[in-house]
C-alpha cells in the first residue's frame, strides 16, 4: 500500500512539473497578437491568407471572445485595473466614441504607423477619429445598407420582383404607407411590409447618421431627428405596414425564413449574418433581391480595428491590419464575408465589385452594394452619448409597438424625459 | 499568544481582507469621486456630491427603488405563502416525497439566464405558451404583450421570482416544521381542533422564527434583484434597459447600467451601491424591530 502511495505521489509530482514546463515553454514561444472580438472566426480566412503571403511572420494570432455588449466594459475594467489588454482593439460604431475617449487607442497617423487618411474613402476618417481628430481605427468595411426583399412575396403582393420597379414604387416614405396598407388588406393581416417598427426606426435613424447626437456645446441635441421618426412610426403602426417583432429577437431572426414580411432593411453584413443562415431554402432558390430604399442608401453598423497604445507587438498588429484592411489583396479575402474595404485603390479595379451570390440570384449584388448604395451613404458622426440615445429610442419604439394608443407626441415627451433622467447634468434638446 | 490559531485562520483572514474588506472600502472611496470611463486615469474627489444628487436630483434612482419595492411586494407574499403551503403539503405526502421536493427546489438552482429565456419564451407576445393557452381556453381573444408593456412586464418578473424562490422557502419551512413537537397537534386533536385550527393556532406561530428569517432574507434578496429581471427581457430580444418604460429597472440594474454599461460613471455607480446599502440596512432594521416587537407581544 505504501509503495502504491509513493508511486502515485511521484506520478502526480511529475505531471505537475511537466505541465509547468509546458506552460513555461509556451510562454517562451512565438509572439502573440491578441484580438478581443465578438465576431469569432471573422478573420480565419484572412489570417490564412496573411500567413500564406507573409512566410516571415513569426507570430501567432489569438482571439479572445468577448460579447459585443460587454466589450467596452471589459476594456474599461482591464485598463483601469492594469489587467490584460488586447493588442488589437475593436470599436463598434454605436459606442466607439466612448471607447476612443478612454485614450487607449494609438494614433495611427503617427510613428510607427504613418497611416495616410487620403487612402480611404472620404467619409471614413470622421468615424475613426478620436476627439482630437487623430485617426485611431481602420474601418473594416463600408457597411452599405439597402432594402432587401423576398422575390416571391414581392411578385404576389407588389406585382413585380424587379429591383428597379420596386425602387420606383417606393420613392418616398409615404409610399411605404400606401402600399403597406394595401398589402396588409390583401393578405388579411397575415403579411406586412416590414417585420417590426424597430426595423423602420433603425433604417430612418441610420439615414440620419450625419446628424450628431451631441452639439458643439457638448449638449445632447436630437429633437430634430427623433420627432420626425416618431411621427412616421405612428403612421406606420396605424397603417399596419410593420409586424410586431422586436428587432434582434430570436423570432426576428427566424422570421427571415418565414413568409410574413416582404421588405427587410439590411446592411451588407445582414446577408451573411441574417438572411443566409435563417433562410437557406429561399437563398438556395435565389429568392432575395435588393433595391435602394426611399431616402437613399445608408450606412449601418461598422467596426473599426486599432492598436492598444501599450501593446508590445505593435509592428506585427499593424502589419496584419494593414494587409487585411488596407491592401487590395486583403480586400479580396474580406469580400468573401461581405466586408467591403474602405480602401479607395481597391475600387480602381472594376472586377472588385463584380459578382453574384446564390441568395440574390443573378442580381449583381456586390456592384449594387458597393457602387450604387455606397455612393449614397451620408457621412457619419459619433458621440459619447450614442448608446444612451439609442437605448431610449429602442425603448420608445418598443412602446409604440406595444401600445397602439401611444401618440408620437406622447412618445416624444417620454423619450426626452427618459433621456434627461439618464444624464441630469447634460442639457437634452 | 498562541500562533497556531492565527496560522490556521490566516487563509480566511487574508482572503477576507483582500477580496471582501479591501474592495468594499475601496468602493466607498470611489463613491466620493467623480471617476468616469471618459477620464479613466483620474479620480477627482467630489465629496458628497454623488450622494446628494442620488437622493435629491436623480429621478431614475427613485424610479428604480420604487420598481424594486413594487416587484418585491408583488413577489414576496406569494413566495412565502407558496413555500409554506408546499412545506405543509409535503409533510402529508408519503409517496414520491423526495422527488416532489427536488422538483420544487430545482428552479432555485437553475441559472438565471436559463430562467430568463424560459420565461421569455413562455410569455412571448406572438408564440408564447401562456398566450396560446389563454386564447384556447377563451380568457382572451387577442394575444397579450406580456413583456412589452409596463402594465404586464412587472407581473412576469414577479412570477419568475416566485417560481424561482418558493422551493427554497419550502425547504426552510420544512426544516421549521420538523422542529414542532407532534404532541402539540395530538393535544389539539384531543381538544377537538380541526386541521385549519391546528395550522393557524400551532403551525403558523411555531414557524414565526423561520418567517422572520425568510422575510428579512427575502427583502435583502429582493432589493438586490437584477439578473432575473434583466435576463427575461434579454431573452425576449429587448435592448431596452429596465424593460418597457423602465418599469422593471431595479436598483442593481440601474447601478450596473450606470457603472459599466451606458454611462460608465464608476464614482456615481459606487455611490448608488452604497445608497442601496443604506436602504437595505434601514429596511432590515425596521423589519427586525417590527417582527421582534410582535414576537415579544406573543
Amino acid at each position: 500500500m505504501k509503495a502504491i502511495k509513493k508511486i502515485l505521489s511521484f506520478v502526480l509530482c511529475l505531471s505537475l512539473c511537466l505541465s509547468m514546463l509546458t506552460v513555461a515553454g509556451a510562454e517562451g514561444g512565438k509572439k502573440k497578437v491578441v484580438l478581443w472580438t465578438w465576431a469569432s472566426g471573422q478573420f480565419d480566412a484572412v489570417q490564412k491568407g496573411y500567413f500564406a503571403t507573409h512566410p516571415d511572420a513569426d507570430w501567432e494570432f489569438e482571439e479572445v471572445i468577448i460579447d459585443a455588449d460587454d466589450y467596452l466594459t471589459k476594456l474599461q475594467q482591464g485598463y483601469a485595473s492594469g489587467g490584460d489588454m488586447p493588442d488589437l482593439l475593436m470599436g463598434e460604431i454605436g459606442w466607439r466614441a466612448s471607447s476612443f475617449a478612454l485614450g487607449i487607442w494609438d494614433n495611427l497617423e503617427a510613428e510607427p504607423y504613418n497611416f495616410d487618411r487620403s487612402t480611404v474613402l472620404d467619409y471614413v476618417p470622421s468615424v475613426t477619429s478620436d476627439a482630437e481628430g487623430h485617426v485611431v481605427g481602420i474601418e473594416n468595411s463600408q457597411n452599405p445598407a439597402f432594402m432587401a426583399y423576398k422575390r416571391d412575396l414581392a411578385r404576389e403582393y407588389l406585382g413585380t420582383d424587379d429591383p428597379k420597379e420596386l425602387e420606383a414604387m417606393f420613392q418616398t416614405y409615404d409610399d411605404y404607407l400606401t402600399v403597406g396598407a394595401q398589402v396588409y388588406e390583401k393578405s388579411n393581416g397575415t403579411v406586412t411590409l416590414f417585420p417590426g417598427l424597430g426595423d423602420v426606426m433603425t433604417m430612418m435613424w441610420m439615414q440620419r447618421r450625419d446628424q450628431c447626437n451631441m452639439n458643439a456645446d457638448g449638449d445632447i441635441e436630437v429633437s430634430g431627428k427623433v420627432k420626425p421618426i416618431l411621427e412616421y412610426l405612428q403612421k406606420a403602426r396605424d397603417a399596419h405596414i410593420a409586424g410586431n417583432l422586436t428587432i434582434w429577437s430570436t423570432q426576428w431572426y427566424a422570421n427571415y425564413g418565414q413568409q410574413n414580411n416582404i421588405l427587410f432593411p439590411s446592411a451588407s453584413w445582414s446577408v451573411t449574418f441574417q438572411i443566409e443562415p435563417n433562410d437557406p431554402e429561399g437563398c438556395a432558390a435565389g429568392n432575395w433581391g435588393g433595391f435602394s430604399p426611399a431616402g437613399g442608401g445608408y450606412g449601418w453598423g461598422g467596426t473599426c480595428y486599432g492598436i492598444y497604445k501599450n501593446s508590445e507587438v505593435k509592428d506585427e498588429a499593424w502589419d496584419f491590419i494593414k494587409w487585411c484592411l488596407l491592401s487590395v489583396e486583403g480586400a479580396q479575402y474580406m469580400k468573401g464575408a461581405s466586408f467591403f474595404t474602405t480602401l479607395k485603390e481597391a475600387y480602381d479595379d472594376p472586377a472588385y465589385t463584380e459578382g453574384t451570390r446564390e441568395s440574390f440570384g443573378d442580381q449583381q449584388i456586390y456592384h449594387f452594394m458597393m457602387e450604387d448604395i455606397a455612393s449614397e451613404i451620408p457621412s457619419a458622426t459619433i458621440s459619447i452619448y450614442d448608446s444612451l440615445v439609442v437605448d431610449s429610442m429602442n425603448m420608445i419604439t418598443e412602446m409604440m409597438t406595444a401600445d397602439e394608443s401611444l401618440s408620437a407626441d406622447a412618445a416624444y415627451d417620454y423619450f426626452m424625459e427618459d433621456l434627461q433622467m439618464k444624464v441630469p447634468d447634460v442639457t437634452v434638446k | 499568544m498562541a500562533k497556531w490559531p492565527w496560522i490556521f485562520l490566516s487563509p480566511f483572514i487574508l482572503s477576507y481582507l483582500c477580496f471582501m474588506l479591501y474592495p468594499t472600502v475601496y468602493s466607498l472611496f470611489v463613491s466620493f469621486t467623480g471617476w468616469t470611463a471618459a477620464n479613466i486615469l483620474e479620480k477627482p474627489y467630489v465629496g458628497f456630491k454623488n450622494y446628494i444628487r442620488i437622493f435629491t436630483a436623480d429621478p431614475l434612482f427613485w424610479k428604480a427603488v420604487g420598481n424594486t419595492a413594487k416587484l418585491m411586494l408583488m413577489a414576496m407574499p406569494l413566495t412565502i405563502i407558496a413555500g409554506l403551503l408546499m412545506a405543509v403539503l409535503m409533510q402529508n405526502i408519503r409517496k414520491g416525497k423526495q422527488m416532489i421536493q427536488t422538483i420544487n427546489f430545482l428552479p432555485y438552482v437553475i441559472t438565471p439566464i436559463a430562467i430568463g429565456l424560459l420565461f421569455a419564451f413562455m410569455f412571448d407576445w406572438n408564440v408564447g405558451l401562456v398566450n396560446t393557452a389563454l386564447v384556447k381556453i377563451g380568457l382572451t381573444d387577442k394575444n397579450i404583450n406580456w413583456l412589452g408593456t409596463p402594465q404586464h412586464a412587472p407581473t412576469v418578473v414577479a412570477l419568475m421570482i416566485v417560481w424561482k424562490n418558493f422551493g427554497y422557502f419550502m425547504v426552510l419551512y420544512m426544516a421549521g416544521l420538523s422542529t414542532i413537537p407532534s404532541d402539540l397537534y395530538e393535544a389539539a386533536k384531543v381538544d377537538g381542533a380541526n386541521a385549519a385550527q391546528s395550522f393557524f393556532k400551532i403551525t403558523l406561530p411555531m414557524l414565526r422564527p423561520i418567517t422572520v428569517f425568510v422575510v428579512i432574507n427575502g427583502v435583502i434578496g429582493g432589493l438586490q434583484l437584477f439578473d432575473e429581471a434583466q435576463q427575461v427581457f434579454m431573452g425576449a430580444g429587448s435592448n431596452a434597459v429596465g424593460g418597457p418604460m423602465r418599469s422593471c429597472l431595479t436598483v442593481i440594474w440601474y447601478f450596473y447600467d450606470t457603472s459599466f454599461k451606458n454611462n460608465s460613471r464608476y464614482g456615481y455607480g459606487a455611490a448608488i451601491a452604497f445608497s442601496l446599502f443604506i436602504i437595505i440596512a434601514a429596511v432590515s432594521l425596521i423589519n427586525v424591530r417590527v417582527l421582534n416587537r410582535k414576537e415579544d407581544r406573543l
